[in-house]
């Protein structure tokens, strides 16, 4: 059998779609802010039947930080100490991958240092499904048919253009949420943004800003869909010069264009400004957001202090020591991240550029 | 002009080679193709492959195969490291603890150098080695540079100890001149992991070769197996601990006192022991309980927390039941409980309030830890209780066996998370006391 037809079948036959949805529809994306799973039915194709026909997206996407969204190390240390259903969601977005995972509860559990089930003692499931990450489905199939920029004739599948896949809407979708809260028990989403990237990127095309998402970051339609995991896309983010004056050197930071602030995405990313200063490196400028903690009698309560991130087009002068050297340096974590052993430092701790 | 003809008539040769600039790269952990374990390093503190990294010269990697151990291999990761024009290898051979020590134990003389990068070799290189006290340098230059991120030595010839087949290796440290930027503070980092790890070592072996007389485990070491459960054992605790959740709730908010549960010195678990919270206090055969007018035994801010993700703690003291006893006889605790609070601050911040309930046996030995944690979630179920259960045995008044069950009940959510059952496996973990074996004769 050709790898299209269980998905042909899957398609035309699949009632858990509900049926083929008409092309006037608009589509039931189902975001939700990391509440529930996607609406991605079960039979829906894996990314390895979609690589069958679509050689070079399936390539580009299996280098991709989405293909590792669920298997990096970051997001497993992130899991361990925080089990939640709600990094899920983004994650590994179907209900079939939940179902891997919480299966392998006892295993991530353990992963946490402060855990009660000692590491070594579960055996990880295997998952399938849930190890592909944000995969082809994820983006591409809603309502029973594939979703696509353009339409093409002669594919084994219903097709459907959306203009969500490039307008920015399908990446909102996931990349911009907000923190949830407890209150008096019950869940709610607060006001405080987890990921504003859709948010910085509105704000941007409100000041003039053109290009959207796939211009950037999804060049020639590469599905390898890069981002700061890139290092050398990351170096090239980031404009640097320095001018001398009588007491100092001053060192300007500029993003390079980018739609969105530097940094952008996950609330502990941060950029250090360090120095040498006597046989020691010091931090001079901490440039990201940060979280204070409100201990109310509902419960605690997090919300932004400070945002030093680097706007679009701004400009930021830093002090740095008349002599010696000095580094910008790209953390992927919080503090907690690199004191806390889970995760390999040099992993996650980049320097982007630096001089002498 | 003639200064212009001799500058152009320069060859390469004329220009002095640049000095290579050496940086130093750490590891945090070795790994090896075996290491001697014996009465004398029962808590790796010594053979464990991670002591090359150490630069320590009375530590030492020794190989734990048959004979002198050729075809031993020991290798770790380093920062990956691209355009790397050269490698250096700085070395102790053998044992280096004593020169005795050196000649009693067997040392590589030929060993294979490999460099690779994602697991497969970049460069390699077999070089000799001599038996001799201080470092030896050995300098890899690849013919073009390389990217490596792990160093591997096997021990393709040995000479023999006088007194012991074991081929050791004190020290390795490893070197690189490289295009590549060097982050001396990511190298720091994992220096501080491996000394903090040797400390711990080193502190569990002293805290264990002089543990008191009463210490109250059967063993410093405990082994761990794990059973699957049948249906009706599963059942049977699910339901035990559905009712030991209405019995912590009446006895914590009886009119009973407060006691403040006290216990001398400091008690180690055994290695290999699960690491329960409070378990070393209530274990310990000097608790004695207190009565006090405060509810609270600890109510820490973040300044007073060592672990930056934790912003409060707070943790109760007991309400007790008592064996009925006249006043002339000793009361007997039966049952103690307590509570515990800790917000964390992670991506998301949530407070962990635990109950905790210990049943005594009638001599005033805890025989079962009960915690119940109730933790909220942003997903299709909201309100999760999770109870985990471990039940002490005493075998000749010590601990003998510890075992653990876990079960995560949904309390609050939809419909079909409620009617879920338990998100933890139906099994058993087993902690037994690993009985001493013999001395063996070494070094």
């Amino acid at each position: 059998m050709k790898a299209w037809q269980p998905l042909l079948a899957f398609l035309i036959l699949g009632s858990t779609f509900g049926g083929v949805a008409l092309a006037t529809h608009a589509v039931h994306w189902g975001f939700n802010e990391g509440q529930a799973p996607l609406p991605i039915p079960d039979d829906a194709p894996l990314a390895a039947d979609c690589g069958e026909c679509h050689e070079e997206q399936h390539a580009g996407w299996a280098k991709s930080r989405h293909k590792a969204a669920w298997t990096n190390d970051l997001m497993l240390a992130g899991y361990a100490v925080e089990t939640q259903d709600f990094c899920i969601h983004c994650h590994a977005p179907a209900p079939r991958q939940k179902a891997e995972i919480t299966a392998n509860r006892d295993f991530y559990l353990s992963l946490n240092p402060r855990s009660d089930i000692k590491v070594g003692t579960v055996t990880k499931r295997p998952e399938p499904h849930a190890r592909d990450g944000v995969d082809c489905a994820a983006c591409h199939v809603r309502d029973g048919v594939v979703l696509a920029t353009e339409k093409t004739f002669g594919a084994p599948h219903p097709v459907r253009e959306s203009a969500e896949l490039t307008d920015g809407t399908l990446c909102i979708g996931c990349h911009d949420f907000r923190m949830p809260t407890f209150e008096d028990g019950q869940f709610r989403l607060s006001n405080t943004m987890m990921q504003a990237t859709g948010a910085e990127w509105r704000a941007w095309q409100a000041a003039g800003g053109k290009q959207s998402c796939v211009d950037c970051h999804m060049t020639r339609g590469d599905h390898n869909v890069w981002g700061v995991h890139d290092r050398k896309r990351l170096r090239r983010s980031l404009r640097t010069s320095i001018k001398r004056t009588a007491e100092h050197r001053i060192l300007s930071l500029q993003t390079a264009g980018d739609g969105h602030h530097l940094p952008s995405g996950d609330l502990f990313r941060h950029l250090t400004v360090e120095a040498e200063v006597d046989g020691t490196w010091q931090t001079l400028a901490w440039i990201g957001r940060t979280f204070s903690v409100e201990h109310t009698p509902t419960g605690p309560r997090k919300s932004l202090m400070d945002d030093t991130s680097l706007r679009p087009g701004e400009v930021r002068e830093i002090a740095l020591p008349r002599r010696g050297p000095w580094r910008v340096v790209w953390h992927d974590g919080s503090a907690h991240d690199e004191l806390r052993g889970l995760l390999d430092p040099t992993a996650i701790v980049y320097t982007v550029v630096e001089g002498k | 002009m003639l200064a212009l003809l001799l500058a152009l008539c320069a060859t390469a040769e004329d220009i002095p080679p640049t000095e290579p600039t050496w940086n130093q790269l750490r590891a945090t952990e070795a790994e090896a193709s075996s290491f001697l374990q014996t009465n004398w390093n029962k808590f790796n503190e010594n053979y464990h492959p991670s002591y090359v990294l150490d630069g320590n010269p009375a530590t030492t990697w020794t190989e734990g195969a048959q004979g002198d151990g050729l075809g031993s291999w020991i290798q770790w990761h380093t920062s990956r490291v691209r355009d790397t024009h050269q490698v250096k290898l700085r070395i102790r051979n053998g044992y280096q603890k004593s020169k005795g020590l050196l000649r009693a134990n067997s040392t590589p003389t030929m060993v294979t150098i490999q460099l690779l990068d994602h697991e497969h070799e970049v460069h390699s290189a077999t070089v000799p080695l001599k038996r001799a006290m201080g470092w030896q340098d050995v300098v890899l230059d690849p013919t073009e540079d390389i990217t490596f991120d792990t160093v591997r030595l096997t021990v393709s010839e040995a000479k023999s100890g006088k007194s012991y087949a074991d081929t050791c290796i004190s020290d390795v440290e490893v070197y690189v001149d490289s295009e590549a930027s060097y982050n001396q503070v990511v190298e720091n980092a994992k220096h501080v992991v491996l000394e903090n790890w040797i400390s711990e070592r080193k502190q569990a072996a002293e805290y264990y070769a002089n543990r008191p007389d009463n210490y109250p485990f059967a063993s410093a070491q405990f082994n761990d197996t794990k059973e699957e459960l049948d249906q009706d054992t599963w059942s049977a605790f699910v339901a035990k601990i559905a009712q030991d959740r209405i019995d912590h709730q009446a006895l914590f908010s009886s009119e009973s006192p407060w006691y403040r549960a006290e216990s001398k010195g400091t008690l180690k678990l055994p290695e290999g022991a699960p690491e329960i919270k409070h378990l070393d206090r209530y274990i310990s055969p000097s608790l004695s309980f207190f009565e006090t007018q405060e509810e609270w035994r600890v109510k820490t801010d973040r300044d007073a927390i060592p672990e930056p993700w934790i912003s409060e703690r707070f943790e109760s003291n007991l309400k007790i039941q008592f064996t009925d006893a006249s006043e002339e006889q000793v009361r007997t605790p039966v049952r103690a409980v307590y509570q515990t609070s800790e917000t964390y601050e992670e991506r998301m911040t949530w407070t962990e309030e635990a109950s905790w309930l210990i049943d005594f046996d009638g001599q005033g030995r805890p025989v079962r830890f009960v915690k119940m944690v109730e933790q909220e979630e942003p997903s299709d179920c909201w309100r999760y209780l999770y109870t985990h259960v471990t039940n002490v045995k005493w075998t000749n008044n010590k601990v003998s066996d510890l075992t653990r069950m876990f079960s995560g009940q949904c309390l609050e959510g939809t419909e079909e998370a409620v009617e879920e059952g338990s998100r933890h496996e139906p099994a058993r973990y087993h902690y037994t006391a690993v009985q001493q074996q013999a001395k063996l004769e070494q070094q």
